[in-house]
């Protein structure tokens, strides 16, 4: 039975009932089903059962972190609106221009394989702002996660090789 | 470290006549990302260009590319798209003459290249120009996010300040590319008007239309 009085039963119906109304406001409403949406399409963007999927949307149960990400994305708004927003403030940032949205576990692996860099570098806002424009670039890449990852550790790479480079006037010998 | 990226071709689906990409195209184009990074950024801000890219095709019609937004090349060279786009054709273009990426919006694959190359992107407005040289044929591509009015315009009438970046970035990468270009010598391209000097001194003016500023580099005729 479920402890609405609980802190943690108050933050999954939270999550429970900005879910149900924004797959409502795109279209994704059913009057047939008891949770009042198409539990078929949360079920695959989330990538789990239709039973599982059903709980999300019941206040039964909580995605992890990666499943919340995916439908924040799905749903255009950001995780955080998902987990922890005001309904009445549905907010309107996702489409913003600049705004960077990445899964966590490859943000993790991107800053993971970058730490080394970090002990390397001769500018480290130079690096950041690399490691920014890897994280950016790699948003925008529609690919599998293999191909994905290759290119980020390319990307990385080519800051060894540029560092490998006894002397880099390139400009000026042209 | 060996990594092989693959290209994905689409079956049945006849290379652009003659062009050809170089057998390593995705591996160069992020091998040297740091490198492209590290030179390029030096003029991005220039003129509210936000991304630079080179396309050179050698005189046996092989292309390699260097990119600031490697994305855009990645998906139009695995999505087989490279060989509709026409601005990076080289018999599209004309010496002293832009290509708008908006321009060949007849393709059939016009939305799929403009969604790639500009709106997935922020870009507002891209744009092409080539140098011809000693067999080569140099594309010079650039994207900006402002959304000022008359950008076309301005750029027409900054042209050639737009060759002295692209020639900048070309010479920053000339040796890299020596070493890719396996049957030819790369150009030279001799510099008149020091761009590096330009860059260096960061001199700044804001140019007005119609009552709005546009930023950009000083005229230094």
């Amino acid at each position: 039975m479920k402890d609405m009085t609980s802190e943690r039963g108050h933050f999954v119906q939270g999550f429970s009932r900005r879910l149900t109304q924004l797959m409502q406001d795109e279209g994704m409403g059913s009057v047939r089903s008891k949770a009042g949406v198409k539990i078929k399409e949360l079920a695959e963007i989330s990538n789990c059962s239709h039973q599982m999927a059903r709980r999300y949307v019941l206040g039964d149960a909580l995605p992890d972190v990666n499943v919340t990400f995916k439908i924040a994305k799905w749903l255009k708004v950001s995780p955080g609106w998902l987990l922890f927003g005001e309904e009445s403030k549905i907010p309107n940032n996702i489409n913003k221009k600049d705004l960077i949205q990445i899964e966590p576990d490859l943000l993790e692996y991107i800053l993971i394989e970058s730490a080394p860099l970090f002990l390397v570098t001769k500018d480290l806002h130079e690096l950041i702002y690399f490691i920014i424009d890897i994280i950016n670039d790699t948003t925008h890449i529609e690919a599998d996660k293999k191909d994905i990852l290759k290119i980020v550790d390319l990307s990385i790479n080519s800051v060894m090789r540029f560092n490998e480079k006894p002397n880099d006037n390139r400009a000026l010998s042209a | 470290m060996t990594i092989e990226l693959s290209v994905h071709k689409e079956q049945g689906v006849e290379p652009k006549a003659q062009q050809k990409q170089h057998p390593d195209i995705l591996n160069i184009l992020y091998d040297n990302r740091f490198h492209i990074k590290n030179k390029f950024s030096s003029v991005i801000g220039f003129y509210e260009i936000n991304h630079i890219s080179i396309t050179i095709i050698d005189p046996s019609n092989e292309t390699i590319v260097f990119s600031t937004t490697p994305n855009i090349e990645y998906h139009l060279i695995t999505k087989d798209l490279w060989k509709h786009d026409l601005t990076i054709s080289p018999h599209a273009h004309r010496n002293n003459e832009l290509i708008w990426w908006d321009m060949d919006d007849i393709n059939p694959h016009f939305n799929q290249i403009d969604n790639i190359k500009k709106q997935r992107n922020n870009y507002t407005l891209g744009m092409s120009l080539a140098r011809k040289i000693d067999g080569f044929c140099i594309i010079y591509s650039f994207a900006t996010k402002s959304d000022e009015a008359n950008l076309k315009s301005y750029y027409i009438s900054n042209i050639d300040r737009l060759y002295d970046i692209g020639d900048h970035c070309y010479k920053s990468i000339r040796d890299i590319y020596s070493s890719y270009c396996r049957h030819h010598t790369a150009p030279r391209i001799i510099d008149f008007t020091n761009f590096d000097a330009t860059i260096k001194s960061k001199p700044y003016l804001q140019l007005v239309v119609n009552n709005s500023y546009l930023k950009g580099n000083v005229n230094y005729e």
